[in-house]
């Protein structure tokens, strides 16, 4: 009994070697620097937001057709809520306002010559301006063969015209009609599944409608659930709603 | 300007998945390795944190950890006979630029 007592002084001698244990490898490895800091510090990992931004680019007129657009491109239907839920015209509002928009991280030079099918992203514009004029050139073909601007128009027409978009079976004024399509296709489905952090997928309508739980770090907990489905609320880089204090 | 560094016995040129294993192996039979890397350094608590690697949208199709086509591209045709065109975005294969190279992907 006695002898198993742990006095305070053996403790505080314990934890003054424990203490040394901890600082030691460090001050080593300091060494193994050429005597200079280890090579990262603390705390500085990027935020998550990093490149997000609350900057709009959009004209309201724009926005109204953005809206309507991606509201077409994944519609609100019987199978769940649709662009317009996920607040996608917001995401590509903003991710146009930023880098991506400005096509900063990208060879924006010429040549422009009709590309081939596989030469990828081959527009004169970064995608801001390709969406501004797109957009444009979009609404005058509807006012000139519809009549009406293309938010104006009824959902069966707005199909019509985006699927001619696709097939590449409408002339517009200075741009590629098929690539602006699948241009605008492309950001609308990364609106609808994003982080809700960028702005998109509001309130992770996206991730429920697929049941996907959010790219968590560690599933080995459910490595051995035996086939039976997983059901689990979706978690976003910030966590979700319900973690936060209202 | 000439800067003239101590003489090391091995010289890497890039520091991604390949060097950093020849370096280990090199290091481990006691010869001094430096390392030239065009990119920034990267290290796990930094650059790889689980909070925010899962970010899909940052990392996976705004290619953040890749060599920015806007520095360094090249062009790209399926055959000759086809005029090749400079390659805007990545699509089939990502030059990686930092530590890690094209293995960060």
């Amino acid at each position: 009994m006695q002898q198993g007592h742990l006095g305070r002084r053996s403790f505080l001698r314990g934890n003054l070697l424990g203490f040394t244990a901890l600082v030691l490898p460090s001050a080593l490895r300091a060494l193994e620097f050429g005597g200079a800091n280890m090579p990262w510090s603390a705390g500085a990992a990027s935020p998550p937001y990093a490149g997000i931004t609350d900057a709009r680019y959009f004209a309201a007129s724009e926005y109204a057709m953005v809206d309507a657009i991606t509201a077409r491109i994944i519609p609100s239907d019987d199978t769940g809520p649709g662009a317009k839920e996920a607040s996608v015209a917001d995401f590509i509002d903003h991710q146009l306002a930023g880098f991506y928009g400005r096509g900063q991280r990208w060879y924006m030079q010429g040549p422009f010559p009709e590309p081939l099918e596989t030469q990828g992203y081959q527009a004169p514009h970064p995608p801001a301006e390709l969406w501004r004029t797109g957009l444009a050139a979009l609404e005058q073909h509807c006012r000139d063969s519809h009549g009406a601007g293309f938010a104006a128009l009824d959902d069966d027409t707005q199909d019509d015209i985006l699927k001619a978009m696709e097939d590449g079976e409408i002339d517009l004024v200075s741009t590629n009609a098929a690539q602006f399509f699948d241009f605008m296709r492309e950001m609308t489905i990364e609106g609808f599944f994003c982080d809700p952090v960028y702005d998109g997928n509001r309130n992770m309508v996206g991730w429920r409608m697929v049941g996907f739980p959010g790219a968590r770090y560690d599933y080995r907990d459910f490595l051995h659930h035996n086939g039976a489905a997983i059901s689990m609320p979706p978690v976003g880089l910030m966590g979700r709603p319900a973690w936060t204090r209202q | 300007m000439t800067q003239l560094h101590r003489e090391v016995d091995v010289v890497l040129a890039g520091f991604g998945w390949t060097a950093a294993i020849l370096a280990h192996e090199l290091t481990q039979d006691g010869l001094e390795v430096v390392a030239l890397e065009r990119g920034g350094w990267r290290d796990t608590p930094t650059d790889f944190p689980t909070t925010h690697a899962p970010d899909e949208l940052r990392y996976y199709w705004r290619h953040e950890m890749f060599q920015e086509t806007a520095q360094e591209t090249q062009t790209f045709r399926n055959r000759r006979g086809q005029t090749a065109l400079p390659i805007r975005r990545w699509g089939s294969y990502l030059p990686g630029v930092g530590v890690g190279g094209g293995g960060v992907h």
